[in-house]
């Protein structure tokens, strides 16, 4: 009988049964490395490795050139875009920003969640560096520790000057070891510029004057306190400093002229050159980010570059310079548009205008790629009013910033440009001390040679002498706007300056272009402004507004005011 | 044995496997001497009709000797000595014994029995008889798979399998499989089935149709638990053929078809774009009365007369680049048969598919052979390959880009210029991204290879013991020649119009190779047991499976090719033309698998079934889980009370399940490995420090070290009944599914501050629950009428009890997601259009008392939302619940069968009810993103004299306003879909003169209609909110199954 059979091998069975399923207890025979990561010990073993951790630290520093699909400009009054769908038009022109739609810059520059990813991989470094410190030299580690504060300082001042006060956090959060301390209120505005001021105090200590090789794309001393004068300046203006504390537009005085007195960096002669490729690292750049082409390049000419091109589409014409940036363009006597003395001509608007015209804007008649674009009705680029394609609303593309050699449409198939997106050059750090030294001080000598010297490099006669605080400022502001044109300035600037809302805000009136209709017989062009998009935006707006789900997340944070 | 399995478990398969093969020499070797004295018999076996037929078991009693009928219905075995008793028996027939003492001939008619009592079904890592099956299991005849024009097998299981819900997400030639969802949606994480064929975890998919033997759906716990940690989502079970005894039997099968969009929507002409761009001026520039418009009444009176093709085209892009009538053909060949120790299958197909335009088509070679032999008397060896080679072709440009152009180029840019010459709109040329992009190469080869070995084991009787091997490899190879696309714009300033050339992209080609490389390597050893006491029957099942997968990948690419040779090594000559990358992985997985029946009298059914399971994705010391199983069954009509008392009641069983089962971590849709490490991972290039480019390395992730793999706990219960001799068949599972430990991510409860992401945790728990139904009615009319009807219903609805939300939401009732279904839409409430009355006289200022939206400035005719909080302001906290997940959660068929003589006809009603689609993109927005814009909305467009409309009023570019999620662009999207029809004719072998066994002609077609209620647009129900997915094709075709 089988039953039997079976009954007396059983226990034999059941015990083969256990000792397999005991067996499996010792779980390695199911071992399978992981292929896609090391460990913190090996990250941390040696300077080699850890150098690739500050690597992608600066990796993370965002730059306009290599996003796709906006620019800052397009946020500010420097440029239109016609696209809906972006940014610049469907929430910051529409006064549409809100905490469900917080517009976040290009490369998610002032991202709430971004940057404090970015905070964290300096604190991550800047804790395991010491955990891990015995594999490291002294030298080594100082220089490291000094650029990750300056990173650090970075990220908080986007931080800074898209929300104002925000929640200071100087090590890497952890929910297993701290669950208590996940959650960290607002700093106040003043606490969190400290917190930036002595980041860069302590980067500006460690780090050297000039880079180990010229152009290593890593920070220095002057990159340290270009960061440190800005945001100074940005706590110094009307936006933060509500009380107008006048030793702060004093501190940020002090601290960019501690940059010009380092007195390494000089202006590059030509304005127009400045940013091709071959430019790259010149004796005016203090601090940028480095492109090489293809390899690790960008396709800037191809997104912002001119649409139609010899006859055929190329570029997404990103950027649409808008008629207020043009008509702020002086003469090339020196004299604005407005001055009568100045010769402009509105029949004939573009014959006679300074230097820095001709080499950022491209208008109806201007030669690029060897065509002549025009913009006017009939052109090969007719103004595009109802937004049916890429081509500019206003009439006019950008030419500052892109190389004239690179095909558009090369550009974006092959990231072909190789030229490095600047963050901080001596051009910028003369008009931010002759701004707080006119508003710390009022107009004098600094202020004047400042101003001058890139009056000088445009072509321009000297300022007048004898112009009030108020000229003054009203000069400077204007001279930031071309100098700095399409270097991604102007959205902090309009916004600290609180010019954008109101009946004169320049995102709350509309955006102009121009419409150029030649007569049918003779040829002869008319020239009329034109109303390209009624813009709103309202004050409390210059602060942005922490987005819905970190609030939603952290209810520790308090939302800015008007929200 | 004994020593070996004190040993590890790493050695146990190798012991096993190692057992099998001396195991079969040692059967061999047992004396057979006893040769038995036989008896040879032989017969026909018709139906009640006379019709022969084949495939019939014929089968000695309590012997292991046995037969299949041959094409007509002929067997032939030797009877062995002392046995005197023939069993037949075949699917859907009443089973027969005649005694047969002297053997000679015996022919018989079977009775055929639409209850299908003998039925078997395959279950996992076995088969039961479905009588005495206690878990929740459904079987899609193979007929039902084996003609329909459809190339992906994964679209076969919609509305015909009850517990299936399934959507098919687009019809591209290659990427047209079915997103199956067993019950429904039971977690967060990943919720594919598991496939399985051969009894080994492998793709389905691409099988050929002409040799699936079956596929069977395991629904509930009893059926799963034997997949353990993998089992939670449900399983599909897939056999494949294999060879019968019988003279060889040479078939074809094969249709050609022609293929077509379900649902096209048809765009503006230019004529209705100038007149819509026109009137949004008035829209953008109210106060601007004077502004000049976009087309004068010139272009209009062009764009009508068509007088200027090339200076004011008419084209309607998307129109004009899908073909019609697109080639769908399939072809296979298969010979079976074998003697009484030999059994052999083999086919070959061939599948030819074209897409919407030229460039996209696939061809696909199948090929199967199966041998099985009876080694010794108790010794069976078998080896089956199934392999196909995928061969896809495409242009560089992918299917969604390429319908998102169509749907965006204006009408006033024609596709080509009236030379010929191809135009480009907004920096792109469709017709350039479809034939002058290059071409994608994918050529897949895929081997299933099964070795297997079964000996009984003489000693005790019942037992025996199996070893499979099987080795799975596959891979893919890539070639993607990217070409510059030239294209041209019209200068209408010359003339005659000048024609200027321009490229897109960069111009000079580039090419890449990717290889992929997967390798499976699954062994199993079983030990079966089946054994009769009295009343009692027992069977037992012991199996142990490994699994052992490696991927390799790597790819290379050069760029600025100065010939037009599309081999690697002709690439531009810098350093920075060529790049490379290339990645691989491991996977293990170890299963101890158990089932036991026990059955009394044939009334009373037991079955306890489960896995203890390990997998190598979780931390050491975690990583194996128990997963047990207890099922019952009760035959209430095999009960005196009732048996042989009611003549209409053929069969009443009752049964229910309750067990566990497993998920693993999923992150889109791929298996979230080692989320127990914090790894740090490097990536370049990182940047340029230096003057290069250099790699970084970053902390990717905090790792859980606890995870584990999700835990369903399910429960069913289910009835099957038969009536009045199988005119009503019904079978009606109900269940419940609890799945804890699912896996989450905190990240949405962590502050946005965090700064890292962090490994998934076993946080959640949601419940599913629901019905499944089968109605089946067989019917005879007359001596030349049957009709046959099959109904199948599937209800599952989930329930999220547990997940991690932000009190943002919770506190909310309207946005609370915990208690909800997964998936479920949210947005606002739309209650119509502003009207002009609303705004204060500047007709931009909303009336004290009118919420305010926070999204830019409104007029009249923008959408208006519900002010749920009554804050004044329309904002995030005023959202709520808009709809259902776009997974239905009821899908239904009806699929009546009906033959009269020579005839037959079949069809598919398929449906779904209880989803919602949510619209957006160019068919609902006009001119978003330069697009056009559809006919409906020319005629829907809010103007202030025509108000009750589909759409808001017409701007250069949507407003933000109109554009939010809101209830406004919800669509009930129910639909009721004619999803096959066929109708065949047989010519008998007679009519044939007997050069033929049987021929049948049939023409047939899938998606035919499709009729979607709640749905103006016009779109494909299964398609996405953008209509940008690759359009499900309807097919028509004719085919012819033939016998020789």
């Amino acid at each position: 009988m089988p039953t039997p059979t079976l009954l007396r091998r059983a226990p034999a069975l059941l015990l083969g049964a256990a000792l397999l399923l005991n067996g499996c207890k010792n779980d390695d025979f199911l071992n399978v490395e992981s292929k896609s990561a090391v460990t913190e010990v090996s990250a941390y073993s040696n300077e080699t490795n850890a150098d690739l951790i500050v690597n992608d630290i600066y990796n993370n520093i965002p730059s306009s050139s290599n996003d796709p699909t906006q620019t800052l400009e397009q946020y500010a009054d420097n440029s239109f875009c016609g696209a809906g769908w972006e940014t610049g038009q469907s929430v910051v022109r529409a006064g549409a920003i809100s905490p469900a739609n917080v517009p976040n810059g290009p490369s998610s520059m002032w991202r709430w969640e971004d940057n404090y990813s970015r905070i964290r991989k300096c604190n991550l470094f800047l804790q395991n560096v010491e955990k891990y410190s015995t594999n490291f030299s002294a030298s080594w580690k100082t220089q490291r520790v000094g650029e990750v504060k300056f990173l650090r300082a970075l990220y908080y001042t986007y931080l800074f000057t898209s929300y104002g006060g925000v929640a200071l956090i100087d090590k890497p959060l952890n929910a297993t070891t701290d669950p208590d301390g996940l959650f960290v209120a607002r700093s106040t505005i003043d606490q969190t510029l400290a917190f930036i001021v002595a980041d860069c105090d302590a980067a500006a200590a460690s780090l050297p004057t000039t880079a180990a090789r010229k152009g290593d794309g890593r920070a220095t001393k002057g990159a340290a306190l270009a960061l440190k004068g800005w945001a100074q300046l940005f706590a110094a203006s009307p936006l933060a400093n509500t009380s107008n504390d006048v030793a702060k537009w004093a501190a940020a005085a002090a601290t960019n002229k501690q940059v010009l007195d380092l007195n390494i960096y000089s202006l590059f002669p030509d304005l127009g050159t400045f940013f091709l490729q071959e430019n790259n690292d010149n004796q005016e750049v203090i601090f940028n980010k480095e492109y090489i082409a293809v390899t690790a390049g960008h396709s800037k000419e191809g997104t912002y570059g001119p649409v139609n091109v010899n006859g055929v589409t190329q570029g997404w014409g990103n950027y649409q310079p808008t008629q207020s940036l043009v008509d702020d363009y002086l003469m090339s006597n020196g004299l604005p548009i407005t001055d009568p003395a100045s010769g402009y001509d509105p029949q004939n608007p573009y014959a006679n205008r300074e230097k820095r015209f001709y080499q950022s804007i491209l208008y109806d008649g201007a030669p690029w790629q060897s065509d002549i674009l025009t913009t006017r009705i009939g052109g090969n680029n007719q103004i595009d009013l109802n937004s049916t394609s890429d081509i500019s609303n206003t009439g006019y593309y950008g030419r500052k910033t892109l190389d004239e050699r690179i095909p558009a449409q090369t550009s974006r198939a092959l990231n072909a440009s190789g030229a490095n997106y600047v963050i901080f050059r001596l051009g910028e750090v003369l008009l931010s001390y002759a701004e707080a030294q006119n508003e710390a001080v009022g107009p004098g000598a600094g202020v004047y040679s400042a101003l001058n010297q890139l009056r000088k490099r445009a072509g321009l006669p000297d300022l007048a002498a004898g112009m009030s605080q108020s000229q003054l400022r009203d000069y400077i502001r204007r001279e930031r706007r071309i100098e700095l044109a399409f270097e991604d300035k102007r959205w902090f600037d309009i916004r600290r300056w609180k010019l954008t809302a109101g009946s004169t805000g320049v995102l709350n009136t509309p955006s102009m272009g121009m419409l150029i209709t030649p007569d049918k017989a003779t040829g002869k062009l008319t020239y009329a402004k034109v109303k390209v998009f009624e813009n709103r935006f309202f004050d409390f707006q210059n602060w942005m507004p922490i987005p819905q789900e970190d609030i939603a997340k952290n209810t520790k944070l308090v939302q800015n005011a008007g929200y | 044995m004994k020593k070996t399995i004190r040993q590890k478990v790493p050695g146990l398969y190798f012991s096993l496997s190692f057992a099998l093969l001396p195991g079969a020499a040692a059967a061999a070797a047992t004396p057979r001497a006893a040769i038995y004295q036989t008896v040879p018999v032989s017969g026909q076996v018709v139906d009640q009709k006379g019709e022969p037929l084949p495939g019939v078991s014929v089968r000695v009693k309590n012997q292991s000797v046995g037969t299949v009928t041959d094409g007509a219905g002929k067997y032939s075995l030797s009877l062995p000595e002392g046995s005197t008793t023939l069993v037949f028996s075949f699917v859907g027939f009443v089973s027969q014994e005649v005694e047969a003492k002297n053997g000679g001939k015996v022919d018989i008619k079977l009775n055929e029995q639409a209850n299908s009592l003998e039925e078997v079904v395959v279950v996992g890592f076995g088969t039961q008889k479905k009588t005495s099956t206690t878990a929740a299991v459904s079987t899609l005849p193979a007929a039902d798979v084996a003609q329909k024009p459809v190339v992906n097998l994964t679209n076969s299981l919609a509305g015909r399998v009850a517990g299936v819900i399934s959507t098919q997400g687009g019809g591209e030639p290659g990427f047209d499989g079915a997103n199956i969802q067993i019950r429904g949606v039971g977690t967060t994480g990943g919720t594919q089935p598991l496939y399985i064929v051969d009894n080994v975890p492998r793709d389905f998919s691409r099988l050929d149709p002409n040799t699936i033997e079956t596929i069977t759906v395991l629904k509930d716990a009893a059926a799963v638990a034997p997949y353990g940690v993998a089992g939670a989502n449900g399983v599909v079970l897939v056999t494949t053929k294999r060879g019968r005894k019988g003279p060889p039997q040479l078939s074809y099968n094969g249709y050609v078809g022609i293929q077509n969009p379900t649902r096209l929507p048809r765009f503006v002409n230019s004529y209705q774009y100038a007149l819509m761009r026109n009137a949004t001026v008035a829209n953008d520039f109210p106060d601007d009365p004077n502004r000049a418009l976009p087309y004068s009444p010139d272009d209009l009176q062009k764009f009508q007369d068509h007088s200027d093709p090339d200076g004011h085209p008419d084209g309607e892009p998307l129109r004009d680049v899908i073909k019609k009538n697109r080639v769908l053909t399939y072809h296979n060949l298969s010979l079976a048969g074998g003697g009484d120790k030999v059994q052999f299958f083999t086919s070959l197909g061939y599948t030819h598919q074209q897409g919407m335009w030229d460039p996209t088509y696939l061809d696909k070679y199948n090929a199967s052979l199966s041998v099985t032999a009876d080694a010794t008397s108790t010794t069976r060896v078998g080896l089956s390959l199934n392999g196909w080679v995928e061969m896809q072709h495409f242009p560089t440009f992918g299917a969604g880009s390429i319908l998102r152009q169509a749907q965006r180029q204006a009408p006033t840019t024609p596709v080509r210029y009236s030379n010929g010459l191809p135009s480009g709109y907004i920096a792109e040329s469709l017709i350039g991204e479809i034939y002058g992009s290059g071409t994608q190469v994918n050529q897949n080869p895929t081997l299933q290879a099964q070795f297997l070995i079964e000996q009984q084991l003489p000693f005790i009787k019942g037992l025996s013991i199996k070893g499979t091997a099987s080795f799975d490899p596959s891979s893919s190879f890539q070639r993607i020649y990217t070409t510059p696309i030239t294209f041209y714009n019209v200068d209408t300033s010359t003339t005659p119009y000048t024609y200027k050339q321009g490229i897109q992209g960069n111009s000079k080609p580039k090419f890449t190779e990717y290889y992929q490389q997967d390798w499976a390597f699954t062994y199993q050893g079983y030990l079966n047991y089946a054994n009769t006491f009295g009343k009692s029957e027992i069977t037992g099942l012991a199996v142990v499976e490994s699994r052992n997968l490696t991927h390799q990948q790597f790819q290379a690419s050069r760029v600025n090719y100065n010939t037009s040779i599309d081999e690697l090594d002709f690439g531009g000559p810098g350093a920075s033309d060529a790049t490379n990358g290339g990645s691989s992985y491991r996977r293990k997985q170890l299963g101890l698998i158990y089932r036991a029946t026990y059955a009394y009298a044939g009334k009373y059914l037991f079955e306890a079934s489960g896995r203890y399971d390990g997998s190598y994705v979780f931390a050491p010391g975690r990583r194996f889980g128990f997963f047990p199983a207890f099922s019952a069954g009760w035959r209430i009509s095999e009960e005196s009370f009732l048996k042989n008392r009611y003549s209409w009641l053929d069969n009443l069983k009752l049964r229910g399940s309750w067990g566990q089962s497993g998920a693993f971590p999923y992150i889109n849709g791929n298996i979230a490995d080692f989320q127990y490490l914090s790894p740090y991972t490097p990536y370049s290039p990182a940047g340029v420090i230096g003057g290069t480019a250099v790699q970084g390395l970053y902390e990717a992730r905090q790792g859980n070290p606890d995870i584990t793999w999700e835990r369903a706990n399910k429960t069913d219960i289910g009835l099957e009944t038969s009536l009045w001799k199988g005119l009503l068949n019904l079978e009606v599972d109900f269940f419940y599914e609890k799945r804890a430990n699912v896996l989450t991510t905190r990240a949405s409860v962590l502050p946005g501050e965090y700064g890292v992401g962090v490994g998934l945790v076993n946080a959640g728990v949601i419940t599913n629950r629901g019905l499944d139904l089968t109605v089946r009615s067989s019917r005879h009319f007359g001596k030349s009428w049957n009709l046959d009807v099959t109904g199948t219903f599937t209800y599952a609805r989930n329930t999220q009890v547990n997940i991690f939300e932000t009190s943002a939401t919770y506190d909310n009732v309207n946005r609370r997601i915990a208690g909800r279904p997964i998936g479920t839409q949210f947005g606002y409430e739309a209650l119509g259009y502003f009207s002009a009355s609303d705004f204060t006289a500047d007709g931009t200022t909303l009336k004290a008392g009118i919420p305010v939206p926070t999204f830019g400035p409104v007029r009249a005719g923008d959408i208006q939302y519900a002010d749920l909080n009554g804050d004044g302001k329309i904002d995030v906290n005023d959202q709520t619940v808009i709809g259902k997940s776009q997974t239905p959660q009821i899908i239904y068929g009806l699929a009546p069968r009906l033959s009269f003589k020579n005839f037959d006809l079949d069809f598919l009603v398929q449906g779904t009810a209880r989803s919602n689609i949510y619209l957006n993109g160019y068919h609902v927005r006009p001119f978003d993103e330069s697009s056009s814009a559809t006919t409906l909305a020319f005629e829907e467009y809010w103007t202030p004299e025509r108000t009750n409309t589909l759409y808001p009023r017409l701007t250069g570019t949507p407003t933000a306003n109109n554009t939010q999620s809101s209830s406004w662009w919800i669509r009930n999207n129910a639909f009721v879909r004619l999803k096959s029809a066929e109708v065949g004719y047989t010519f008998d072998s007679a009519l044939l003169h007997n050069a033929l066994k049987s021929v049948r002609l049939f023409v047939s077609g899938q998606n035919l209609l499709t009729w979607t209620p709640y749905i103006r647009e016009t779109i494909d129900p299964d398609n996405s909110s953008n209509n940008q997915n690759y359009f499900q094709q309807q097919v028509f075709s004719v085919g012819l199954n033939a016998n020789f």
